[in-house]
């Protein structure tokens, strides 16, 4: 990836508390720092990424937007939300793209992708690792380890 | 399911999209697909098992790949913010013994807010839950649906509209609401008075309503769907029906008269009313149905028909069981003395076959063994009555029984 200096600083101050974090980074869902959205239930989250509630508690058409890279992080991200395996969300859209009901949250190649989608797009919520997040976005929900 | 962007990215140039497009929020063109490769073996020769009543021959004792193949692409642009359109085209072993390909889904959907959604065009019918998904394998626990609920109705889509709203109720729960209307447009092959022919649909109209909850890991849903029977049967039917119109004013026995009046079926409604229940939360899943079937003429099915079958992951693997069945009403007693036995033995079949009875149990695994493709392997016990239309040529003197043995492999891109 491209060197970016928007994301050095925030980078090296969340250096600091690496040793406090747990060995695989906490996922945490994003938002666009300009909207009304300041938090979001895990229930709220999960319903807006399996697409059965099409809008933001803020009251916006909501756009889910996912990370493509690391596979891993998708996987924690739904066996956390949903208790499901991936395979399990690829045949949950796989019945509503081909019922021609909805299409799968927008997949980003990496998280800086993510970050920029929900910066640049005020409904939008992303899913990304906690260090990855910047100031360009505001964190509405910590992800439970478990 | 990964939707081919760089398919999409060479439909742009082809199309001289303008290098703007790049720039785009999101892709305007989709484009995805969905197959399956199966095997079914049949224990007997005497009946060849079927997936559902569009299809005209089935498995015997040799393996047989007709009955769950089938391959389906799909393409989708969106339009405008609220405009949609979406065409599916499936090939799959069909009525007239072909692989025909057929349009499954071509429609022009429109949203007006994200709640709310209405489709104009061919349209899958959700007649039973999740049966507007029957084709695509890849979607469900099973090598395939349940015979017993969804092979019965040969109305898998329709030419229409539909609306559905979906609301957030509470924390964890939302509700979604959906009606249908249109005109069916599919055909089935019909083994009747002695001849194989075709039973046209084209016209028939088709109607329906649905209320589903979904909250937590729980999914449940009421629904009414509705087919008002416009055309009339194949030649070989009416044939017989005039034969014996003429044979009842010929006699002047009355009772013949009503007799022949009773094998009609144009004009008459048939209606199901279901109500389903899904739990799915790993590593259990279930689901559990119920229809009830009423009709208006006695050529159409009365009765009910239900399945529950449940799973338990196990990593990749999961094992299953499923229990499914149909059971008609017994109808009553046709007045046919004073005909020819030939002719008397032909309406009798046909409408008993009409009014079949059958129950499966079942049980399998699916293997997740990749991330877009999983692998199916079925065994099932059949037990039914007879004459029965849930097989395809089954002879006289079978007992109803067969085991099957299925393999799929599923897949979507």
């Amino acid at each position: 990836m491209a060197w970016n200096p928007s994301r050095t600083f925030p980078s090296l101050l969340l250096a600091a508390w690496a040793p406090f974090l747990a060995a695989e980074s906490r996922l945490v869902i994003i938002a666009n720092p300009d909207t009304s959205l300041t938090q979001l239930t895990q229930d709220e989250a999960r319903n807006v990424f399996l697409g059965r509630q099409k809008r933001l508690p803020s009251g916006l058409p909501a756009q889910p937007v996912e990370q493509g890279a690391p596979t891993e992080v998708r996987e924690r991200f739904y066996r956390l939300l949903a208790h499901k395996d991936l395979a399990e969300i690829n045949a949950y859209w796989a019945r509503l793209y081909f019922t021609g009901q909805a299409h799968p949250p927008r997949q980003e190649r990496d998280a800086e992708e993510v970050i920029r989608t929900v910066a640049a797009n005020k409904g939008a919520i992303g899913l990304v690792e906690w260090d990855k997040a910047d100031r360009r976005v505001k964190v509405v929900l910590v992800l439970d380890v478990q | 399911m990964q939707i081919k962007r760089g398919l999409s990215a060479l439909m742009l140039l082809f199309l001289g999209w303008p290098a703007g497009a790049q720039e785009q929020p999101e892709s305007r063109f989709r484009f995805g697909g969905f197959g399956t490769l199966g095997l079914a073996w049949n224990s007997t020769d005497q009946a060849a098992f079927i997936r559902d009543v569009s299809q005209p021959r089935g498995a015997t004792r040799t393996p047989d790949g007709r009955v769950d193949s089938r391959l389906g692409l799909q393409g989708d642009a969106q339009l405008t913010g609220t405009l949609q359109a979406t065409l599916q085209v499936v090939s799959k072993y069909r009525y007239d013994a072909t692989y025909t390909p057929d349009i499954t889904w071509a429609f022009l959907g429109w949203s007006p807010q994200p709640e709310y959604r209405f489709r104009f065009g061919r349209l899958g019918v959700e007649s039973f839950m999740n049966s507007d998904s029957r084709d695509v394998g890849y979607t469900y626990l099973l090598v395939r649906p349940p015979m017993e609920v969804f092979g019965v109705v040969p109305v898998t889509r329709l030419d229409g509209l539909d609306g559905t709203g979906t609301f957030a109720a509470g924390a964890d729960s939302t509700l979604r609401f959906k009606a249908f209307f249109g005109q069916a447009s599919e055909k089935m092959p019909l083994a009747a008075a002695g001849t194989a022919t075709v039973l046209d649909l084209a016209g028939d109209r088709v109607q329906g309503l649905i209320a589903e909850l979904q909250t937590g890991s729980w999914r449940a849903r009421l629904g009414y769907a509705g087919l008002q029977i416009r055309t009339g049967f194949p030649a070989a039917v009416t044939n017989l029906q005039n034969g014996l119109e003429t044979f009842a004013r010929l006699s002047g026995n009355p009772q013949l008269v009503q007799t022949a009046d009773a094998l009609d079926f144009t004009g008459g409604t048939l209606g199901s009313y279901t109500a389903g229940l899904a739990w799915d939360d790993n590593p259990v899943q279930g689901q559990a149905m119920l229809a009830c079937f009423r009709s208006d003429r006695d050529m159409l099915p009365r009765g009910w028909a239900g399945y529950v079958s449940a799973g338990y992951r196990l990593g990749k693997v999961v094992p299953y069981g499923l229990w499914s069945r149909v059971a008609s009403e017994s109808r009553p007693g046709l007045y046919l003395q004073g005909l020819p036995p030939a002719v008397a033995a032909q309406i009798r079949t046909l409408v008993d076959t009409f009014a079949s009875s059958q129950s499966t149990a079942a049980a399998g695994f699916r293997w997740d063994f990749l991330a877009q493709a999983d692998c199916k392997v079925q065994v099932e016990r059949v037990q039914g009555s007879l004459p029965t239309r849930l097989w395809a040529q089954p002879q006289p003197g079978w007992d109803g029984r067969a085991t099957v043995v299925s393999a799929v492999l599923d897949f979507v891109f």
